[in-house]
């Protein structure tokens, strides 16, 4: 499904918090929503999910949104908070059955479909055999997958991840958006995710929306965004790149007296060789 | 994957037939000498639509079916209704040390009922007796008010906690101060605090079933409601659910079936607390699992707990919040031992 939104604005308490966004997604796009702190990426995704109201247009394959809270029964996005709870006492099976709650019956409660629908999801994540353990028993990452099935579950078209690698290792993160991007490929879904992590998203994602201070100032194809002083100048600090084996570039911050660090460069290359 | 969100068969057979069990002894045990096989026996043929025991006699007749049956089933509602008001308050305010009297409505019931014994005041309103009254108004009371200083905070569910927390210091210091100034009334006010079964007969068993059956029903409706609200605010819009409308409907059930219960039997603490979290640590922690079960369980614990209170000390008569509390809290405690972090 092809998205478009035009001239959004979102204003909570007076305060405007998004303004002039305008993009276009195509259809099983992987779009990476970045900015640095307070730019409006959770906003911009909470909008899209339907959390919270915004004057403008947004249209999927051209019509316009109603928004997830007026169109329970067609529910075109599903939205993973960074912060999502691990709740007490409930079994994984339980937390991603929650993941058709639109779905079923109000009183009778899931039908056999939605029992379906949550095996396929589980089986798809490989955490099938870990239905009957508790959430808070799981690890990150099998809690990070395990709000992926959930998000499966709930069949949506979109995925609006809140930067779902932010508490992961390297190597799981590297796992984590391989998955994302397989499971996009197969099912047709559109991934829209917020992230920090530029060095890692650029090896899956193909499109970036860029945000500062509540504005769009970048939609489109990602490799044009990869410059040194673009990505200076949206960070407010001195960035320098060099290439991998691979030909990925790996962003690194000068430190103040703009000078390299041998020793963060260092890091920096330890940690993105995969 | 094995079935989720569904009532466990063994877990519900074992409450019906402990609640049963708890019939059977609050109508075969009491003070009076009918032997319990013949009590049995005369409600056996009653349910086969017999009517004649000639070893069960007039008295003995008006004893089972006008004082002790009538009274378990009133155990049976207001326990049942202590208990999904406490789960209910739990779901709503994430919080386990939520209860039924969290809102101030066990304070405001108390007042009133004081206002009501010691000044003597007649607000008697069909079969309802006025220290009812003025309980159910005192809840009632109590409850709005810690909403309005609620919403004037921001509408939130720790901000409704606090003020109830405030709502009921305030109402328990007037209720103390009345009472200091009139001691002579101290013990029939004690009285109704620690909380009794005093039934005269059916009536307070049909004001109850009303307001037991439309609350529950509600409540139950929204479980589902209640386990999305175990996420976050946000995770649970997202998945469909609307938390406004659930905290609404819940704490308005959960209020009122507590304020006639209490209204009816006085402040018996410990099961809506406590009840919610046997369930929810024995067996599942879904809300669409306690609620019903709950219901169940809490009213077979607070009928048993009534059998023994007027057994025990017979013909005298133990408060029934001293035998919940004396039965309950060690079990409790036994089983929070066993949770390792599940609450």
């Amino acid at each position: 499904m092809e998205c478009q939104a035009k001239d959004l604005k979102v204003v909570t308490n007076g305060k405007t918090l998004l303004q002039n966004i305008s993009f276009k997604i195509p259809n099983g796009a992987f779009v990476a929503i970045i900015g640095p702190n307070g730019a409006g990426k959770t906003t911009l995704l909470k909008s899209l999910a339907g959390l919270l109201t915004f004057t403008g247009n947004f249209l999927i394959n051209g019509k316009p949104s109603l928004g997830l809270l007026k169109d329970k029964k067609r529910v075109p996005f599903s939205y993973t908070p960074q912060n999502f709870s691990i709740p007490v006492g409930m079994s994984l099976g339980e937390y991603v059955m929650l993941g058709r709650a639109s779905r079923s019956n109000w009183f009778f409660g899931e039908s056999q479909r939605d029992y379906d629908a949550v095996n396929v999801a589980l089986e798809r994540l490989k955490l099938l055999p870990k239905a009957k353990e508790l959430v808070t028993n799981l690890s990150g990452g099998e809690m990070q997958r395990a709000t992926l099935a959930r998000a499966l579950a709930q069949e949506a078209d979109f995925l609006l991840l809140d930067e779902p690698t932010a508490s992961l290792d390297f190597a799981r993160t590297i796992d984590f958006l391989q998955l994302i991007d397989l499971l996009r490929k197969q099912l047709g879904l559109t991934v829209l995710l917020s992230t920090h992590d530029i060095n890692s998203i650029i090896r899956f994602a193909d499109y970036a929306l860029v945000l500062k201070k509540g504005k769009n100032i970048h939609s489109g194809n990602l490799n044009s965004i990869l410059q040194k002083n673009f990505l200076s100048d949206l960070y407010e600090t001195k960035l320098d790149s060099i290439k991998d084996k691979t030909g990925y570039p790996i962003f690194y911050a000068k430190n103040h007296h703009n000078q390299t660090s041998p020793n963060s460069k260092e890091m920096t290359l330890l940690g993105s060789t995969d | 994957m094995d079935k989720v969100f569904t009532l466990p068969k063994t877990a519900l057979l074992i409450c019906i037939f402990l609640m049963i069990l708890s019939g059977i002894s609050s109508i075969c045990l009491g003070a009076a000498p009918i032997p319990p096989i013949e009590s049995l026996k005369y409600l056996f043929d009653l349910f086969l639509g017999q009517n004649q025991n000639p070893r069960i006699n007039e008295i003995d007749r008006i004893i089972i079916l006008e004082w002790r049956l009538p009274r378990f089933v009133l155990g049976f509602l207001v326990g049942a209704s202590l208990a999904i008001a406490g789960a209910g308050f739990q779901g709503v305010f994430k919080n386990p040390l939520a209860d039924p009297f969290l809102l101030g409505s066990a304070a405001g019931a108390g007042l009133g009922a004081t206002l009501v014994i010691v000044t003597s005041v007649n607000l008697s309103f069909g079969f309802v007796d006025s220290i009812q009254v003025g309980a159910f108004i005192g809840a009632m009371g109590a409850v709005l008010c810690a909403a309005t200083i609620s919403a004037s905070a921001g509408r939130t569910p720790a901000s409704l906690l606090l003020a109830g927390v405030a709502t009921a210091a305030f109402l328990t210091a007037c209720q103390t101060y009345i009472m200091q100034r009139n001691f002579l009334s101290i013990q029939e006010i004690f009285g109704w605090l620690i909380g009794r079964l005093l039934t005269s007969g059916w009536t307070e068993v049909l004001t109850l079933i009303p307001y037991f059956l439309i609350c529950f029903t509600l409540i139950y409706v929204f479980s589902k409601e209640l386990d999305l609200l175990r996420l976050s605010e946000d995770e649970s819009k997202s998945l469909g659910g609307n938390p406004t409308l659930t905290y609404i409907v819940v704490i308005t059930c959960s209020t009122l079936v507590t304020a006639v219960a209490v209204s009816l039997s006085g402040l018996i603490a410990f099961v809506g607390l406590v009840i919610p979290h046997i369930i929810r640590l024995t067996v599942s922690s879904s809300y669409r699992v306690i609620i019903p079960l709950s219901a169940l369980g809490g009213g077979t614990f607070l009928s048993l707990a009534d059998t023994f209170s007027r057994t025990i000390i017979a013909p005298g008569e133990l408060p029934i919040g001293v035998i919940t509390a004396f039965l309950g809290a060690p079990f409790f405690a036994f089983l929070l031992r066993l949770s390792r972090g599940a609450i």
